[in-house]
């Protein structure tokens, strides 16, 4: 809300590619430039230059996993900008949780499809 | 071109029983329903169910077979916008006005499907009560007998809890349950079901501080819709708040000088002056 009108970037934090894929086609969809990382430390640097409106992210990565990520996230400048939307295959209460006072902002358990991610993005904030 | 007899047999017991209106594209597609109680009774196809069912009226199984076509997509907070003005403004304002002297304060969820409107309710009611003791109760009602027992049940799959549904209210109100996510038992403990046609009698359901109507309406025959909704107004309490979706709040206008428009469109207040005309 308040972003609509400029091109806003999502940045695609996942291991799995076919997961990217199908993640990027949703995401474009709602009218967001996506770009691509296959782990933590990749993500970081794609948000060095400029931060991303928007970061879904997976967990369990090898290099940096996504709660490494996000805690190093939001100690950068600028770094609580972000509308952080967990995904992974996690599904447990309490480890849930623990990613939301990591600070995420929303959290998608897989499997998803685009109805789920247009809610949860809806959700957050982000449409 | 006539829809074949079995279809409108379909059309027909279904505008009896539930008061929707099917039109003879949406009953061919809602017959596709039927295959699997077509299978359970040894029929070789849906419309042999159909022939069947009029050769026997049976009154379970044509309760069976208005159940199986019903649309039952319902989802955690539906109407966005208008979700967002029943937390933030209708059930402060009516929480504030209602009091911890004036009883239980009760809201009706008509149609409520497999029940994510009524927890809707009570996770918005509880956020709304921020811990007051004023004691509020949620009754959903719908007339197939298997969407109240799954209502009842409160057990959602992992789409369901994720369409409509903020992570955060799923941890706060939600218990997992193996596959499924289970609504915990104190947002439960304000929650009511009962089976209820819409066609019958809503004296015996009590009078409510809100009434949600959404997209319930628009799935009933102009006829039907009339009576029906004059007869739900009547249960509202002077003050009262009726909710209904853009698209059928076009249908409250005859009642104007009764139920006024407040924050916005969609919400319908009941006022005090030309109390119980109806």
């Amino acid at each position: 809300m308040g972003l609509q009108g400029a091109v806003r970037k999502c940045l695609i934090v996942d291991d799995s590619e076919v997961i990217r894929r199908v993640a990027r086609r949703i995401i474009e969809g709602l009218n967001f430039t996506v770009e691509e990382a296959g782990d933590g430390r990749q993500a970081l640097d794609c948000c060095r230059g400029e931060m991303p409106q928007a970061i879904l992210l997976d967990w369990s990565m090898p290099n940096m996993d996504g709660l490494e990520f996000l805690r190093a996230l939001r100690l950068q400048a600028n770094g609580d900008q972000p509308v952080v939307v967990f995904c992974s295959s996690e599904n447990d209460p309490h480890e849930i949780a623990e990613a939301m006072r990591s600070g995420a902002d929303e959290f998608i358990m897989k499997p998803f499809d685009s109805d789920i991610v247009t809610s949860k993005f809806a959700d957050a904030g982000l449409i | 071109m006539n829809p074949a007899p079995e279809i409108a047999y379909l059309v027909e017991i279904v505008g009896a029983q539930a008061g929707h209106a099917l039109g003879p594209e949406a009953a061919s597609a809602a017959a596709q329903k039927l295959a699997p109680l077509a299978r359970r009774e040894a029929m070789g196809d849906v419309l042999e169910l159909l022939r069947f069912a009029r050769s026997k009226t049976d009154a379970s199984l044509l309760a069976e077979i208005v159940e199986a076509v019903l649309p039952q997509d319902t989802r955690f907070f539906r109407e966005r916008a208008l979700w967002k003005i029943v937390r933030n403004d209708v059930l402060p304002a009516a929480f504030k006005a209602h009091g911890l002297d004036k009883g239980v304060f009760r809201i009706w969820s008509a149609g409520c499907g497999f029940g994510q409107e009524v927890y809707s309710f009570a996770m918005a009611v509880s956020e709304a009560l921020d811990g007051s003791p004023m004691p509020a109760e949620i009754i959903g009602t719908d007339v197939s007998e298997r969407a109240i027992e799954r209502a009842r049940l409160g057990m959602y799959t992992h789409f369901e809890v994720q369409r409509g549904l903020p992570i955060r209210l799923l941890l706060k109100h939600f218990e997992r349950d193996e596959d499924h996510w289970r609504v915990d038992n104190a947002t439960r403990k304000r929650t009511r079901f009962a089976r209820h046609s819409l066609l019958s009698d809503f004296t015996p359901l009590g009078a409510f501080d809100v009434i949600s109507c959404q997209n319930v309406l628009s799935a009933l025959s102009p006829n039907r819709r009339e009576q029906v909704l004059s007869r739900m107004l009547a249960q509202l309490k002077a003050g009262g708040y009726f909710l209904t979706t853009e698209g059928e709040s076009i249908w409250l206008r005859q009642y104007q000088a009764e139920f006024t428009p407040i924050f916005g469109s969609c919400v319908f207040r009941r006022t005090f002056a030309l109390e119980k005309t109806a």
